[in-house]
């Protein structure tokens, strides 16, 4: 009977550590799923080539002891390694890096496309620390972008394949996310580009405005930033002062240049350029946002503007603010009717017209970083 | 008559069922190290510890490694840098390769020109491993190793069936039919089948057994048909190439399911082929395998 019992129980605890160890084994799963969604989320999440860059190495020190590791891009026309980030790489390091380099192991790993763990391949007796090493090449929709090089502490031997496995996945993701950011700032390059080809074609019109909108966009992005201005918003604000003027391309020359006074008639013309500059800035999606402010650059504080005649708040705080700066830049520059006006004498007239043709916060604000940026010495 | 035939046939299939049973197992440090691979939290040196118990394999592993064909630009010292560096699959799949043919050791009187056949089973190997890649494929170590055993049933026939094999070759040679259906003929089980029988002796990872036992009729593989179809279209490719010998001439058309799968066409298939060619100049090492 004893036996009986002995038995049963014996069968049963070999049942519990059975469920122990399967047990164990799911943890461990569990525990590298966490970690692998933590990887690919940080990653895909980095907006900026810096942001991508720093959670690599980040991520690298938390699958492996990391005693120093570079990531060397590979240049699209010279196919030469270029250092995109070090961290904690000593001139030693450096050296047996570039070791790597020069017998060809890194092309190698590059070629295979794989993961390697790598024992130091000239350990010199002044070595007082025994390191390996860990190549990652990173590949984009299977082409070689680059590859991570990490020292560590960790004899190669002892690296285990949930650990080069978890730093190819990271090294895969962070590839993806590399080229998409570089996708994205050459796009936005391109974009840039195109505003302010846009923008100088407007200061070609006449070349008594060279340079103004680049002035206005200046002076904007000082009173936005003074007002506190998120980021972003400072940002359109300067890509519109800089097209603030665009419209004024479908305006006859013979107006634009005229030296006397213009005609009712031709004022009216002039009147249409900001409605035709929003038209023209329409057709671009991405830069919709700055739409109302080149609409409506030329409104009246006290509602007496063109062309909605929009009063107060009603006028975007974007538009409000360009109308300042536009119309303290032409007053200090020479135009083809008048001499240049003293920027002292500009603000007076800033000051004398605030709440009536501008906005007197925003008049305010202005000749506060007149003051700070020193272009006004009082 | 028909009756005298079949019972015939019947006959020689339990024999040859008798023989694979017969066969000797593959060692028990392979079946250690297949274990152990799957285990994500092995270390190279775990590898290493179970590797060098056995000798013979720990040099002819390293001999591979070494070899042109992983082309690593340092010499490999030991099989924990082998495993560190070539990876935890490639050494399964070596330590597995070389054990399987271990068994065909020294089998002087060939039926068909091994450096042929040889060249055959590698070619099917590298360009199985290339579209594994192209179509990411789980793994592309499996899909090489699954090209290097897919004819291990011939190898078989070869050695424990020589007379009747020398006949299958004949008659192949003369009817212009395909070996496996001369095979069928003659012996009464084609290599897939054999193949088959073979892998479930051994316990080879199911990759593996889908590529020997399904290569010729993919659509019936029920378990990795994937990898059926990547030796399949690899064998094919391999022999409108003309690599190697594998017993016939006859060239079998790829099946659109094949192409839709692999996402083969003209542009791809040339790029594949390229690439076959270039590495196989560097597979040398592989080609007198059972000799190793």
């Amino acid at each position: 009977m004893d036996n009986q019992y002995e038995k049963e129980i014996k069968e049963l605890k070999e049942y519990i550590k059975n469920l122990e160890v399967i047990n164990e084994g799911l943890r461990q799963s569990f525990e590298e799923l966490t970690t692998l969604y933590r990887l690919v989320d940080i990653i895909t999440e980095a907006k900026t080539l810096e942001r991508v860059l720093n959670s690599l190495l980040d991520l690298t020190e938390e699958i492996i002891s990391c005693k120093g590791a570079v990531l060397f891009f590979i240049d699209e026309h010279t196919h030469e390694l270029d250092i995109a980030i070090k961290r904690n790489i000593t001139k030693k390091f450096e050296q047996k890096i570039n070791l790597q380099i020069k017998n060809k192991v890194m092309e190698w790993a590059l070629t295979k496309g794989k993961t390697i763990a790598l024992p130091d391949i000239e350990e010199t007796t002044e070595d007082t620390e025994k390191v390996s090493f860990v190549l990652v090449p990173l590949l984009a929709h299977d082409k070689p972008i680059g590859i991570l090089d990490i020292i560590t502490d960790t004899p190669e031997g002892n690296i285990t394949s949930i650990d080069l496995s978890l730093l190819t996945i990271l090294a895969k993701q962070s590839a993806l996310a590399i080229e998409n950011v570089k996708l994205y700032e050459s796009m936005r390059k391109d974009q840039l580009n195109i505003i302010r080809a846009l923008a100088s074609t407007v200061d070609a019109k006449d070349h008594y405005t060279l340079g103004h909108s680049q002035k206005v966009s200046e002076y904007s992005v000082h009173i936005a930033e003074e007002l506190k201005f998120s980021e972003r918003d400072i940002e359109i604000i300067k890509y519109a002062a800089l097209l603030h003027d665009i419209g004024k391309i479908a305006i006859p020359d013979d107006i634009i240049k005229k030296p006397s006074k213009l005609t009712e008639a031709e004022f009216e013309i002039v009147k249409k350029h900001p409605a035709i500059g929003a038209k023209i800035i329409k057709e671009m999606e991405s830069l919709a946002p700055m739409v109302p402010i080149i609409l409506h650059h030329h409104e009246r504080f006290d509602g007496k503007g063109y062309p909605d005649g929009l009063k107060g708040e009603e006028i975007p705080i974007g538009a409000r603010i360009v109308h300042v700066a536009d119309a303290f830049d032409t007053m200090v520059s020479a135009r083809s009717y008048r001499d240049m006006l003293p920027p002292q004498l500009a603000i007076s007239e800033l000051r004398k017209n605030a709440g009536l043709q501008f906005d007197p916060v925003v008049v305010d604000t202005f000749i506060l970083t007149l003051r700070k940026i020193g272009t006004l010495s009082i | 008559m028909e009756e005298k035939q079949d019972k015939e046939i019947q006959e020689k299939l339990e024999k040859i069922i008798e023989k694979v049973k017969a066969l000797p197992t593959l060692s028990l440090v392979v079946a250690k190290v297949i274990q152990v691979v799957s285990n994500p939290l092995t270390s190279a040196s775990d590898l290493s510890k179970i590797i060098t118990v056995d000798q013979a394999l720990t040099a002819k592993v390293l001999r591979l490694a070494n070899s042109a064909f992983y082309g690593f630009p340092f010499r490999i010292q030991n099989i924990t840098q082998a495993v560190s560096i070539l990876g935890f699959d490639t050494i399964r799949n070596l330590a597995l390769t070389v054990s399987v043919y271990k068994i065909f050791t020294g089998n002087e009187n060939t039926s068909f020109s091994h450096q042929e056949f040889w060249k055959h089973c590698v070619g099917v190997a590298i360009c199985a491993s290339l579209l594994a890649k192209k179509i990411k494929y789980r793994s592309v170590e499996a899909a090489f190793t699954a090209g290097l055993l897919h004819d291990i049933g011939k190898n078989f026939f070869e050695q424990y069936m020589h007379k009747e094999y020398m006949e299958v070759l004949k008659f192949t040679k003369e009817n212009k039919i395909p070996i496996y259906v001369a095979e069928k003929k003659i012996i009464g089980i084609d290599h897939s089948e054999l193949g088959k029988m073979m892998a479930e002796k051994w316990n080879l990872p199911l990759e593996l057994k889908a590529g020997i036992s399904s290569h010729h009729r993919p659509e019936q593989e029920t378990e990795d048909s994937v990898m059926a179809y990547i030796i399949h279209a690899a064998n094919i490719l391999c022999k409108q190439k003309g690599i190697g010998f594998g017993g016939d001439d006859i060239i079998e058309p790829l099946s659109r399911e094949g192409r839709l799968l692999l996402n083969l066409d003209g542009t791809s298939e040339e790029a594949i082929m390229n690439s076959l060619e270039n590495e196989l100049k560097e597979a040398e090492a592989f080609f007198n395998m059972p000799q190793y």
